[in-house]
C-alpha cells in the first residue's frame, strides 16, 4: 500500500513542480521584458509621503498651506521626487523645509539657476528642496539627502481663486493625476534626471516629468484636508460631492473637516457653498497698494518709489437680467470634414452637430457649413429652425464624410458673412467643430478679429489630439469659449453644457472704464460675453498709489445699453504674503496672458524674459522660476554614502482601471484529475493482483484470511 | 477481491470518468456554443447591428468578431468577461471601447479553449476585429507581455485606439486561476 501512496505523491509533486517551474519562467520573463504603458508596478522602496492641506477662503481668493511629509524608512539616503497636482490657477509663492525644529525658507530663483543650485547641494550632501512647475496644474517637489529614519516636512503656500457660477461658490482641490501615456513606454520606475526632462516647443517639460509611477495600494497616498471659510455672512449650504465632511461654525467662520481623518488621494476634493437667497454678491472691488519688497527691487522696480496699486473687480449682473426669456438666436454650425477628421472624429463631430441642431427652437435661425478644400453651406441663407429644416440638416450632416484639405479660412469667411438686415437684437453664434489641424493660425485670428462684428465664435475640439491652442485662441479672439470633446460618450454632456449656456447670454460687448484714476494695465484685455450666472472678473494694476475713483462696467443686454458704476477705494496693505493677494493674482493673470502670446509671438525669448521678471518680482513659481531651499550644513558625506533617487507613486484615480479577466477554465486540471484517478485505479488494481499472487491465494481466500 | 477493495477501485474509476466527463463537457460547451454565437452574429449584421442573444436564456450578446490569421483564430466576442460568458467564447471586459473606437478594448478568453493558441501571435502580426456595423478594424501587435493580476492593473484611460487580448499564463499549467496573464497588445492601424 505504501508503494501506491508513494507513487501518487511523486506524481503530485511532479505536477506541482511542473507548474512552479512555469511560474518561475514567467517571473523571469516579467523582469526582463520592456513593458508597455498599460501595466504598471509598485515602485521600489521609496520614502513615504503624507500630505495635509489647510485651505483658507476669503472672498474670491483662497490661501492654501500644503504640507508634504517625506518619511525615509529605508536604510539608504534618499532623494524623493514627488509629482502632485494643484488647482489650475495656483500661484505658488512659499516654500518651507522643516527638519526637526529647524525651518529653512525657500527663495524664488530662475528655474535653471535653481536647478543647478539644487543639483550642487544634492551632490555636496546638503538637504535641499526644489519646487518646479511642470504644467499649469502639475508641480514637482524634489527633496534631497533624507537620512535613513529621518522625516523632512515641506510646506508649500499658494493662492488660487474660488469659482462662482449660478449663485454657487466652489473650490476644487485636485488630489491625483490622471495618468498620461506615451504609447509603447512603460510608466518608468527610474527617477528622471535633469537630462531626461526634455522640453517641448512651448517650454513645458516632456512626458516623463509628468508621468509619475502610479499605485492602487489603498494606504499608499493619504491626505488630510481642512477648509476655513471666512464668509462674514451666514451660509445656507456647505456640501462636498466627493467626500463626507463635518462642518462647524463660529461667528460666521466656517470650519470644514473630512469625516475620515485621512482619505486616499484617488479623487479630487470639491467643496461648494451658497450664501442665503438675496445675499449673493452683486459687485465687489478690492484694491491694495504695495511697495515692492527690497528683495524684488533689484529685478525691476515698478516705478521710482517702488509703489504699485492693484484692484480686483467682480460684478454679478442683477438676477432680473438672467430671468429674461430665451433670446432668439442665429446659430451657424461649421463642421470640419477634412482628412484628419477621418474615423472616430467625424463620428463625434456629426453627433455633436445633430445634438446642437436638435436643441434649436423654431424662433431661432440656423445654417450648417462643411469644409475641406472648399466650404459649402447647407442653405444659401440661414433658415428658421422648423422641424422640416432641421430634418433636412440631419440628413445632410449624416451624409458628410471626411477627406481633403483643411481650408479653415474659407469656412470662417462664409460663417462670418451675413446680410445687412441681420437684426442686432439677435445673437449670432458660430459653433465651429474641428480638430484644428491648421498651419495658418495667425491669418485666421486676424480675419476673425477684423470681421467678427456681432458674431461670437465657439470652438468645439474633436478627436484625441486636437490643437487646443488653436481652439482656445480662436474662441478668445471670437469672444466665445472653447469646449473639448475627447470621447464619443462625452459628446452629449459637453454639448449640453455648451448649449445651455449659449441659450442664455446676458451681457455682450462689455467694457470697463475708469474715472478719476488713470487707465490701468488690465487682464483680461477683452472681457468675454457674460452668460447666465457668470460674474465679470477683471484684475488691474497702476503704477504708484491711486486715489478714489469710479469704475463703469457697461454692455449690451437684449439690444439695450446697460451699465453700472462701482466705487474704487484705495486701501493700504501690509507686506506679508497674505497682504499681497491682489498683486499675486494680477501677476498670475499677466503671466497667463503672456503664456498665451508665447504661442503666437515670434519672440519667445523676450516673452520668457518678461514672464521670468514678473514671476521673480512677485515671488511666484512659473514655468521659468522655481522655489528652492538649501540647508547650509552638509548632512551626508558623499564619499561614504550613496544617494538613492526615488519617485513617490501617485494614487491611481478611482474608476480608472479595469479588472483582468480570468484566463482558464481548468480543463487541463480536470483531465489531470481524470488521469490521476485512472492511474490510481490501475495501480490499486495491479497492487491487489500482485498481493494475491505473492500469497498464492485467490483474492477471496485472501479476504477470508484477513477477516477470519 | 473483497467488496471494500472493489468499492475503492470502482470509486476511483468513477472519479476518473467524472473528471473526464466534466472536462469534455466544458470543451464541448465552448466549441458547440460557437455555432449558435456565429448565428447570432450573422443576425446582428443583417439587422443593422441590433444585438442578438446566441440562445434565448443567454445573459450576454455578441459584440464583435475576432480574427487572427497568425493564431488560426476566428471567433466571436461576447459582451462582458464573467465566467458565464467566457465559458462560451471570448468576452469583452466591461468598460472597453467598442471596436475601432478611440480607447482601450480588452478581450479575455480562456487559455484552454478559445485563446489556446494565443502564443502563436508575434509582434507585428495583424489582429482583425469586426464591429456590428460590418466594418473590419485592423490592429497591429505592438507588445507581448506577461502581467501579474495581483499587482498590475489595466489603465482604462487612453487617447488612442488599442486592443488587448488577455489569457492565463502559463499556457500549459495544470492548475487553473493562476495570477499571471499573457497580454497581447495591439494598436489600431486602419478600418
Amino acid at each position: 500500500m505504501k508503494n501506491h501512496l508513494a507513487s501518487a505523491t511523486t506524481l503530485c509533486l511532479l505536477l506541482t513542480c511542473l507548474f512552479a517551474h512555469h511560474s518561475a519562467l514567467a517571473q523571469h520573463f516579467n523582469d526582463n521584458e520592456v513593458f508597455s504603458g498599460i501595466l504598471f508596478f509598485d515602485s521600489e522602496a521609496a520614502p513615504l509621503v503624507s500630505t495635509e492641506a489647510t485651505i483658507n477662503v476669503a472672498g474670491m481668493l483662497t490661501r492654501t498651506r500644503l504640507t508634504q511629509t517625506f518619511e525615509n524608512n529605508t536604510t539608504q539616503w534618499q532623494e524623493a521626487i514627488y509629482a502632485f497636482p494643484l488647482p489650475d490657477d495656483a500661484s505658488v509663492d512659499l516654500l518651507e523645509m522643516k527638519i526637526g525644529d529647524r525651518t529653512i525658507n525657500g527663495t524664488i530663483k530662475p528655474k535653471k539657476q535653481a536647478a543647478q543650485e539644487y543639483e550642487t547641494a544634492k551632490r555636496q550632501g546638503k538637504r535641499a528642496s526644489l519646487i518646479k512647475q511642470q504644467r499649469k496644474n502639475l508641480f514637482t517637489t524634489n527633496v534631497s539627502n533624507i537620512a535613513p529614519g529621518e522625516s523632512i516636512v515641506i510646506t508649500i503656500g499658494f493662492q488660487s481663486s474660488v469659482h462662482y457660477d449660478e449663485g454657487v461658490f466652489s473650490l476644487n482641490f485636485p488630489l491625483t493625476i490622471t495618468p498620461r501615456y506615451l504609447p509603447g513606454q512603460r510608466l518608468h520606475s527610474n527617477a528622471p534626471t535633469e537630462e531626461t526632462l526634455t522640453t517641448n516647443a512651448t517650454g513645458w517639460a516632456g512626458m516623463q516629468a509628468i508621468s509619475p509611477p502610479m499605485t492602487t495600494a489603498v494606504n499608499a497616498a493619504q491626505t488630510r484636508i481642512a477648509v476655513v471659510i471666512n464668509a462674514g455672512i451666514p451660509l445656507q449650504t456647505i456640501d462636498s460631492d466627493t467626500h463626507s465632511i463635518i462642518t462647524t461654525q463660529d461667528n460666521n467662520v466656517w470650519r470644514i473637516e473630512l469625516a475620515d481623518t485621512t482619505v486616499p488621494m484617488d479623487r479630487d476634493f470639491t467643496l461648494t457653498w451658497t450664501p442665503p437667497l438675496g445675499q449673493s454678491p452683486h459687485a465687489a472691488v478690492f484694491s491694495e497698494t504695495r511697495t515692492a519688497l527690497p528683495a524684488a527691487l533689484h529685478n525691476r522696480s515698478p516705478d521710482q518709489s517702488g509703489t504699485e496699486s492693484f484692484a480686483s473687480i467682480m460684478l454679478l449682473p442683477p438676477q432680473d437680467l438672467f430671468k429674461a426669456s430665451r433670446l432668439p438666436r442665429e446659430v451657424i454650425f461649421v463642421i470640419d470634414t477634412s482628412g484628419s477628421m477621418q474615423g472616430n472624429s467625424i463620428r463625434q463631430a456629426r453627433k455633436a452637430l445633430s445634438f446642437g441642431i436638435k436643441r434649436l427652437s423654431p424662433e431661432d435661425t440656423f445654417n450648417v457649413i462643411e469644409f475641406d478644400n472648399t466650404a459649402n453651406a447647407l442653405f444659401a441663407i440661414a433658415r428658421q429652425a422648423t422641424a422640416l429644416n432641421k430634418s433636412t440638416a440631419f440628413d445632410w450632416v449624416d451624409g458628410l464624410y471626411a477627406d481633403g484639405g483643411t481650408e479653415i479660412a474659407e469656412a470662417m469667411k462664409l460663417a462670418l458673412k451675413h446680410d445687412n438686415q441681420f437684426n442686432t437684437r439677435r445673437i449670432r453664434q458660430i459653433v465651429f467643430v474641428t480638430d484644428g489641424s491648421v498651419g495658418n493660425e495667425d491669418e485666421i485670428f486676424r480675419y476673425i478679429n477684423q470681421h467678427l462684428g456681432h458674431s461670437r465664435l465657439f470652438t468645439v475640439g474633436i478627436g484625441s489630439a486636437p490643437n487646443i491652442w488653436f481652439m482656445r485662441k480662436a474662441a478668445e479672439t471670437g469672444r466665445g469659449s472653447y469646449t473639448l470633446i475627447s470621447h464619443l460618450h462625452d459628446v452629449q454632456d459637453k454639448m449640453l453644457q455648451l448649449f445651455s449656456k449659449l441659450e442664455r447670454p446676458v451681457l455682450t460687448d462689455i467694457k470697463i472704464s475708469f474715472n478719476g484714476v488713470a487707465e490701468p494695465e488690465r487682464y483680461p484685455a477683452t472681457i468675454p460675453d457674460l452668460y447666465a450666472g457668470e460674474p465679470v472678473l477683471a484684475d488691474a494694476r497702476w503704477q504708484g498709489a491711486i486715489g478714489k475713483g469710479e469704475i463703469t462696467i457697461s454692455g449690451t443686454h437684449a439690444g439695450q445699453a446697460w451699465s453700472r458704476q462701482l466705487q474704487l477705494l484705495p486701501r493700504k496693505t501690509d507686506q506679508t504674503t497674505t497682504g499681497q493677494q491682489l498683486a499675486k493674482r494680477f501677476a498670475y493673470r499677466k503671466i497667463e496672458s503672456l503664456e498665451d502670446s508665447l504661442l503666437f509671438d515670434n519672440q519667445p525669448d523676450k516673452i520668457e524674459q518678461q514672464i521670468t521678471d514678473i514671476a521673480l518680482t512677485y515671488g511666484i513659481v512659473s514655468n521659468y522660476t522655481s522655489l528652492i531651499a538649501i540647508e547650509d550644513k552638509i548632512s551626508r558625506d558623499p564619499s561614504l554614502h550613496g544617494l538613492n533617487a526615488a519617485e513617490i507613486p501617485s494614487a491611481m484615480p478611482a474608476g480608472n482601471t479595469m479588472a483582468f479577466p480570468k484566463g482558464s477554465l481548468g480543463i487541463a486540471w480536470r483531465w489531470m484529475l481524470a488521469l490521476l484517478f485512472s492511474v490510481l485505479a490501475v495501480l490499486f488494481g495491479l497492487a491487489t493482483l500482485y498481493q494475491v499472487r505473492s500469497h498464492g491465494h485467490s483474492p477471496d481466500q485472501f479476504n477470508n484470511q484477513v477477516y477470519t | 477481491m473483497s467488496k471494500s477493495r472493489l468499492w475503492i477501485l470502482g470509486g476511483l474509476i468513477m472519479m476518473a470518468i467524472a473528471a473526464a466527463a466534466d472536462a469534455s463537457y466544458l470543451m464541448a460547451k465552448a466549441t458547440l456554443a460557437q455555432h449558435l454565437i456565429a448565428r447570432a452574429w450573422d443576425k446582428s449584421l443583417n439587422n443593422y447591428g441590433e444585438p442578438y442573444k446566441p440562445w434565448p436564456w443567454a445573459d450576454t450578446v455578441v459584440v464583435a468578431r475576432l480574427s487572427v490569421a497568425a493564431a488560426d483564430l476566428d471567433t466571436w466576442v461576447l459582451d462582458g468577461s464573467s465566467g458565464t460568458s467566457l465559458a462560451f467564447g471570448p468576452g469583452m471586459v466591461s468598460g472597453s471601447a467598442a471596436p475601432g473606437e478611440t480607447g482601450l478594448t480588452v478581450i479575455g478568453a480562456h487559455r484552454d479553449t478559445h485563446f489556446n493558441n494565443l502564443e502563436a501571435i508575434a509582434v507585428n502580426d495583424i489582429i482583425r476585429l469586426q464591429d456590428t456595423g460590418k466594418r473590419w478594424h485592423e490592429y497591429r501587435v505592438s507588445h507581448i507581455d506577461i502581467a501579474d493580476s495581483r499587482t498590475d492593473k489595466i489603465v482604462a484611460d487612453h487617447t488612442e485606439s488599442r486592443l488587448l487580448l488577455i489569457t492565463c499564463y502559463p499556457f500549459n499549467a495544470i492548475l487553473p486561476d493562476g495570477p499571471l496573464r499573457y497580454v497581447v497588445e495591439a494598436q489600431r492601424i486602419s478600418s
